[in-house]
């Protein structure tokens, strides 16, 4: 039997049907990146009357718009309610970098034990405390950090026998806080130089503002700790900076947990504590 | 002789095409994976805002733990108003749609809501509570700023509390 040929696949519409299917791709997605500046909605927490926090000036770093809608930073010089119109709005970022960093200089860290509330603060370290105008620095050593976890220990136990919910939760919360600081003194090698708690960027705009101004402020503000925190991996010797970092997270899948902790304590050390306050119509 | 003369008379040999296939499907695989998938059509203008230092979004989109909302003036003429009602939100899938895609903040946290529920089982698996999914806020430059305060306000009564401000990365590095 003559053995019969198989007859050839017309493949000649092949390239039609790739066509389509290119165009359908081309038509329903789209080549531009979204990116955007990630914040969290504060939470309306519950604090016991007491221990509600008074800002010091000198923890807030103000951002105002003024009338016609052009940047302003409260004036450090001038201890009052002075705002500084810049005729560049891209020093905030400068202004922000010295506001963070000032009272990092070795000569005025101050030891956390020295601010503790029962205890006697020295004059010179007072002097410290009320002329300054930024937020100060304290160090935290482990032994420091477990002491005041028992101190928490002690407040939880008095909340709960008077059946004080809230305060309860305000000291467990301060445990949490305490145990995450220990972690980063572990991964720091060192006590840990931490910014005031207290120590915020407040941005008061008003009702009117445009979206593009609104969205310079954080563009400075990111702008600002960027620079705080690659200048503090070179200090503490990494080998990428922060921004690598950040990008290399982003492409490796799964990240390496080691390029996680640092950016993690960046962050903590650098923390981008931010309060938009709602104009009023 | 006539033989000989039709085989010198024959035109330009054909192209051969057999690889134009696979040419435009290494076009398409190309584009498909450089690109991802349009959110939907904003039915109001969005004229962008650059910025430095931005975070991507991508892997949020991957994840599909991002719903975007877009705040600007109506692109249909006719709509357009003045003053305070000059300002809508386009939103996607709302239950209830209005008839021209136009809404205001007041539908923001039905629309949130809405959205976690169709969300693939696995997201809804790893962010049990709507709170961690990012919202994105795609505002027109001359927005102002108190619409997004009341967006902001309205996923705070719903309980989501990441907001995202988009913005286009101008960064020079």
């Amino acid at each position: 039997m003559a053995q019969r040929d198989v007859p050839e696949v017309n493949a000649g519409s092949m390239a039609d049907i790739a066509f389509l299917l290119l165009i359908f791709f081309l038509v329903t997605t789209t080549m531009d990146k979204d990116t955007a500046y990630i914040r969290q909605i504060p939470k309306e927490v519950e604090l016991p009357p007491d221990l509600l926090p008074e800002v010091a000036p000198r923890n807030m770093f103000r951002i105002k718009t003024n009338k016609n809608d052009e940047l302003t930073i409260a004036s450090r010089k001038v201890k009052s309610e002075n705002f500084e119109l810049l005729d560049n709005p891209d020093k905030i970022s400068d202004s922000l970098v010295v506001w963070y960093s000032a009272n990092r200089l070795k000569n005025r860290i101050l030891d956390a034990k020295d601010l503790d509330p029962g205890g006697t603060i020295s004059p010179a370290i007072q002097r410290l405390i009320q002329t300054t105008e930024y937020p100060l620095y304290t160090k935290w050593s482990k032994k420091y950090l477990d002491k005041k976890w028992d101190e928490a220990e002690i407040e939880i136990e008095k909340a709960e026998n008077i059946n004080d919910q809230i305060k309860a939760k305000y000291f467990l919360a301060k445990q949490k806080e305490y145990d995450k600081r220990k972690k980063y003194v572990d991964f720091y090698g060192d006590d840990l130089l931490l910014i005031e708690s207290q120590a915020h960027v407040k941005i008061e705009v008003s009702s009117k503002t445009p979206y593009s101004t609104f969205v310079k402020i954080h563009s400075e503000i990111e702008e600002a700790l960027s620079v705080l925190r690659n200048k503090e991996c070179k200090t503490l010797g990494y080998s990428e900076s922060y921004d690598e970092l950040k990008r290399k997270v982003l492409i490796e899948n799964p990240p390496k947990e080691d390029d996680l902790d640092k950016i993690a304590l960046l962050e903590y050390l650098f923390p981008s504590n931010i309060v938009e306050v709602k104009p009023k119509k | 002789m006539s033989k000989f003369k039709k085989d010198g008379r024959s035109g330009a040999p054909g192209v051969n095409t057999s690889s134009l296939p696979d040419i435009v499907f290494m076009l398409l695989f190309f584009f498909m994976v450089a690109t991802t998938s349009k959110e939907n059509d904003p039915t109001v203008e969005i004229r962008k805002t650059e910025g430095v230092k931005t975070t991507d979004l991508t892997p949020y989109k991957q994840r599909s733990e991002v719903d975007f909302i877009y705040l600007g003036r109506p692109i249909n003429k006719a709509r357009q108003g003045e003053g305070d009602d000059e300002w809508f939100l386009s939103l996607d899938n709302v239950v209830s749609p209005s008839k021209d895609g136009l809404y205001n903040a007041n539908h923001v946290g039905q629309w949130k809501l809405a959205k976690f529920d169709q969300k693939p089982a696995r997201t809804r698996e790893a962010n049990s509570k709507v709170a961690t999914i990012l919202t994105c806020i795609k505002a027109d430059k001359e927005a102002p700023t108190i619409k997004i305060f009341e967006i902001r306000d309205a996923l705070k009564d719903v309980e989501a509390f990441s907001v995202a401000y988009a913005v286009t990365d101008n960064s020079t590095n």
